[in-house]
């Protein structure tokens, strides 16, 4: 058990489920994606704050952080919109850039947190509450509905 | 208290290399994605330097505020402007059981480092769930233990807000 009293416990994904779920969200152009039926409100904040990340340079920091690559923000832009296709109630992350290029996405509840970080080719993240410590991880291809229903099911 | 280490900077411009508990350092805030809408400093202001598990601040008790501000006002572009400090007690980040350890060479005098022990990734790698488990610890346990100085004349070359104080 950690300091903040959360269990380490390892959460069963199935992989092969990652493939076969919404696979064109991950690899087709954003602008092919429906998403009329959407939660617009949380999608377009969210959307455009991404947005402003592509204008960041290398040191934005003053610290010496790396920008966000395209295909960082690609990446966070799917799931902004996978998140808001499948999952409309889910609340807005907050999203943020992190020093080594990578983009986060976190949600706080009074019971614990949902953290996605973002990379140009991997995933990382967990959620965790007292007594749970749920780890996600994997290529960010293959980030599927599967891991998303998780957070959701933790913020509902 | 810090007087005769002050006068022994300007005038000799010398500096103890150890970091006393004493001393208070400061980071600089220079993104908007590093404050909230409260203007409440975010996790991600810790974020160490890539490739590092160094957090960059400033010996404040020694170089001054002025000075800290005229040192973080170099580092600012066009589109990169100082937001304000982040002030810590190096006693109460110690015992959070983080290092301060000076580190002028390759920066400048006065420039010091929290030292996490949690390396950060090579560019645009996302963290295992272990280490941004850690990550996020330990940049919620700084955020607590900092005072931020929002700076009230971002514009000025000296610093003409609060005195700064650590919490507590």
């Amino acid at each position: 058990m950690n300091r903040n009293g959360l269990i380490y416990q390892p959460l069963q994904l199935q992989s092969a489920y990652y493939s076969t779920v919404l696979p064109s969200l991950f690899v087709g152009d954003v602008a092919t994606i429906n998403i009329a039926a959407v939660s617009s409100s949380m999608r377009n904040e969210s959307l455009k704050r991404i947005e402003g990340f592509q204008s960041l340079r290398d040191n934005w920091d003053g610290y010496g952080a790396y920008a966000p690559s395209g295909a960082v923000c690609n990446h966070a832009t799917l799931l902004i919109n996978q998140l808001a296709l499948d999952f409309p109630d889910v609340p807005s992350p907050d999203i943020s850039p992190s020093s080594n290029g990578t983009v986060i996405f976190s949600w706080e509840t009074g019971l614990g947190e949902a953290v996605l970080e973002i990379g140009e080719a991997n995933f990382g993240g967990y959620i965790g509450k007292p007594g749970s410590f749920a780890p996600l991880s994997g290529n960010v291809n293959s980030l599927s509905k599967q891991e998303l229903s998780v957070i959701a099911g933790y913020l509902g | 208290m810090f007087i005769l280490a002050r006068i022994a900077l300007r005038v000799f411009g010398w500096m103890s290399v150890e970091v006393a508990d004493e001393e208070l350092i400061v980071r600089a805030i220079f993104s908007p994605y590093h404050v909230d809408s409260k203007n409440k400093l975010k996790l991600e202001a810790f974020h160490p330097t890539p490739q590092t598990d160094e957090i960059s601040v400033m010996r404040s008790s020694i170089l001054g505020p002025r000075t800290c501000k005229r040192m973080a006002k170099k580092l600012e572009t066009p589109t990169k402007t100082l937001r304000g400090f982040a002030v810590l007690s190096v006693r109460t980040t110690r015992s959070e059981s983080f290092q301060v350890i000076d580190s002028r060479h390759g920066n400048f005098l006065g420039h010091a480092d929290i030292r996490t022990g949690l390396t950060a990734p090579a560019k645009g790698v996302a963290r295992s769930a272990d280490e941004l488990l850690r990550l996020r610890d330990h940049c919620r346990r700084l955020v607590t233990i900092a005072r931020y100085y929002a700076d009230p004349f971002p514009t000025k070359l000296q610093w003409k807000g609060q005195k700064l104080r650590p919490l507590g």
